[in-house]
């Protein structure tokens, strides 16, 4: 998430941009909603690929039970509950049981629940493959709403609340025919794994990146060359062929364990410029990994470790621990900076950081 | 046990592991001995068979699966169960060492080298159905008793 919203900040400031791009990372693991507010020129090139950020309602549902709090969510869990909301699980789908949830969420929402749970033509024995499904839904949307259509009328619900099942590409479209036929608001539940929601947001960036004229090398930093604390060239093993770039300036959004920028072995690295890597915990600084120091049994709680990354002065530059700036004409951005929690769904913060890294690199 | 009987027991343990310590661990360092042979006798037939030394280099990232799911979703484009999934192959069955060649009668088409390209991990998931191929048809039929 960073690294796109710095290059397509970057490049719309005027900046000749390339993007260096390994694998999908933690933002395709998204579950569509997340804290922090992204930059509303980034939210425009979304909503120009069809992937429309609004701000969350008060608190979002959640498959587990749970009523979470985001800042911002994509369109499709926007939730507006109106008096009356149908539940719908799908035959084939274990990880959305409407009934169960709607009894879990039923004291905690403004609205009178009931809940269904549809039967699509062709349901596998062994369950759907979620991904096959969005697909059926977004190739053929009849064939939902003639499932579910009877239930509507019968509730009288004016929102629908489904799985985030509702298309790969096109859900905004499929939501809408959805909504069109049944006469009701339709919305998609965040959560859930795989996780459709971040691949949609996954391609959508991949377009944001397309249309900004980024150029955009799939493959890996091998090495660098760097001369009085200035990164001169680095190279890069694409899929076919190696690359030497040479930069005026470079901007570092690697993530972090999930997205690899960061490595912990018996200690950390920084995986691309070898930069020192930082965790502070109780006042203590830590070079190495010490899991019974760094984690905490309860998975949801703080994890010191998922804070493990580079320092960075106020100009985003990497600092060593004497607070000296160890590349000058690299700017650190995202997850993969000391102190800012992976995994923490802080996606809206991340993209600000990178946005402004990008800016700040074209200027 | 009367003290006799453990005295006798113990008598015999500390013999056993002298002749271990003293002649089998040296003579595996040379190469010689049948421990070996005798092990793998006895775990072919129920279908543990060794790894090829590519496949143990390679194992730690057959690991490395955080259960994300994304290799489920980019070729999903026709109507499938989640048994059709290379995710349902990556974090399930292909875990079932000991039963390869049930496992390797039903690796999804998906599990191939599309699907690790976009595993954040880095998961060999071409890989590691391959191996899990080969241990299938080397294993021999398992038998029929429990």
């Amino acid at each position: 998430m960073a690294g796109t919203a710095a290059a397509v900040a970057a490049a719309a400031a005027g900046a000749r941009t390339v993007l260096i791009s390994a694998r999908p990372g933690a933002t395709a693991l998204c579950s569509g909603a997340w804290l922090g507010h992204m930059p509303r020129p980034f939210v425009e090139r979304l909503a120009a690929e069809d992937y429309v950020v609004t701000p969350a309602p008060e608190r979002l549902p959640w498959p587990d039970g749970r009523l979470l709090a985001f800042d911002e969510c994509e369109s499709a869990h926007a939730i507006v509950w109106g008096a009356r909301a149908l539940v719908c699980g799908i035959v084939g789908v274990p990880t959305f049981p409407a009934a169960v949830l709607v009894d879990l969420w039923r004291d905690r929402i403004p609205a009178a629940l009931s809940s269904i749970t549809i039967e699509m033509p062709g349901t596998p024995v062994a369950g759907w493959a979620p991904a096959s499904l969005a697909r059926l839904i977004e190739r053929n949307p009849v064939a939902f709403c003639d499932a579910v259509a009877a239930h509507v009328r019968r509730t009288g619900a004016d929102a629908l609340v489904v799985p985030t099942l509702f298309g790969l590409e096109a859900a905004g479209r499929t939501r809408s025919a959805i909504g069109d036929r049944l006469g009701v608001r339709v919305f998609e539940a965040p959560g859930g794994t795989p996780s459709l929601a971040g691949w949609r947001l996954w391609r959508a960036l991949g377009a944001c990146l397309s249309r900004a004229d980024v150029s955009v090398i799939e493959g890996a930093v091998t090495g660098f060359a760097s001369v009085g604390g200035r990164v001169t060239e680095i190279s890069v093993a694409g899929q076919s062929s190696e690359h030497r770039l040479t930069a005026r300036t470079f901007v570092l959004a690697t993530g972090k364990f999930l997205g690899g920028g960061i490595t912990a072995d018996a200690t950390f690295r920084e995986s691309v410029f070898g930069l020192p890597v930082r965790v502070e915990h109780l006042g203590e600084r830590f070079d190495r990994v010490e899991p019974l120091a760094l984690t905490n049994a309860e998975r949801s709680a703080h994890q010191p470790l998922l804070t493990a990354g580079v320092a960075t002065d106020s100009s985003g530059r990497p600092i060593d621990p004497a607070g000296t700036v160890v590349l000058d004409n690299v700017l650190v951005a995202g997850v993969v900076r000391a102190g800012i929690e992976g995994g923490a769904m802080n996606l809206g913060n991340v993209a600000a950081d990178g946005w402004a890294a990008g800016e700040r690199a074209a200027a | 046990m009367s003290v006799k009987n453990q005295l006798v027991a113990w008598t015999n343990l500390a013999w056993r592991f002298a002749v271990h310590v003293t002649t089998r661990l040296p003579a595996r360092l040379i190469g010689r001995g049948h421990d070996i042979a005798r092990f793998t006798a006895a775990v072919e037939p129920e279908g543990f068979l060794p790894l090829l030394p590519e496949e143990r280099e390679r194992f730690p990232s057959f690991m490395r699966c955080v259960h994300c799911g994304l290799c489920a979703i980019p070729q999903m484009e026709q109507p499938a169960s989640a048994w059709e999934e290379a995710w349902t192959f990556v974090a399930g069955p292909s875990r079932s060492l000991d039963r390869a060649r049930l496992v390797a009668l039903n690796i999804p088409a998906s599990a191939n080298a599309t699907a690790e390209t976009v595993c954040p991990t880095g998961v060999p998931i071409a890989a590691m159905a391959a191996a899990l191929k080969r241990l299938g048809s080397a294993a021999p039929a398992r038998s029929s008793r429990p």
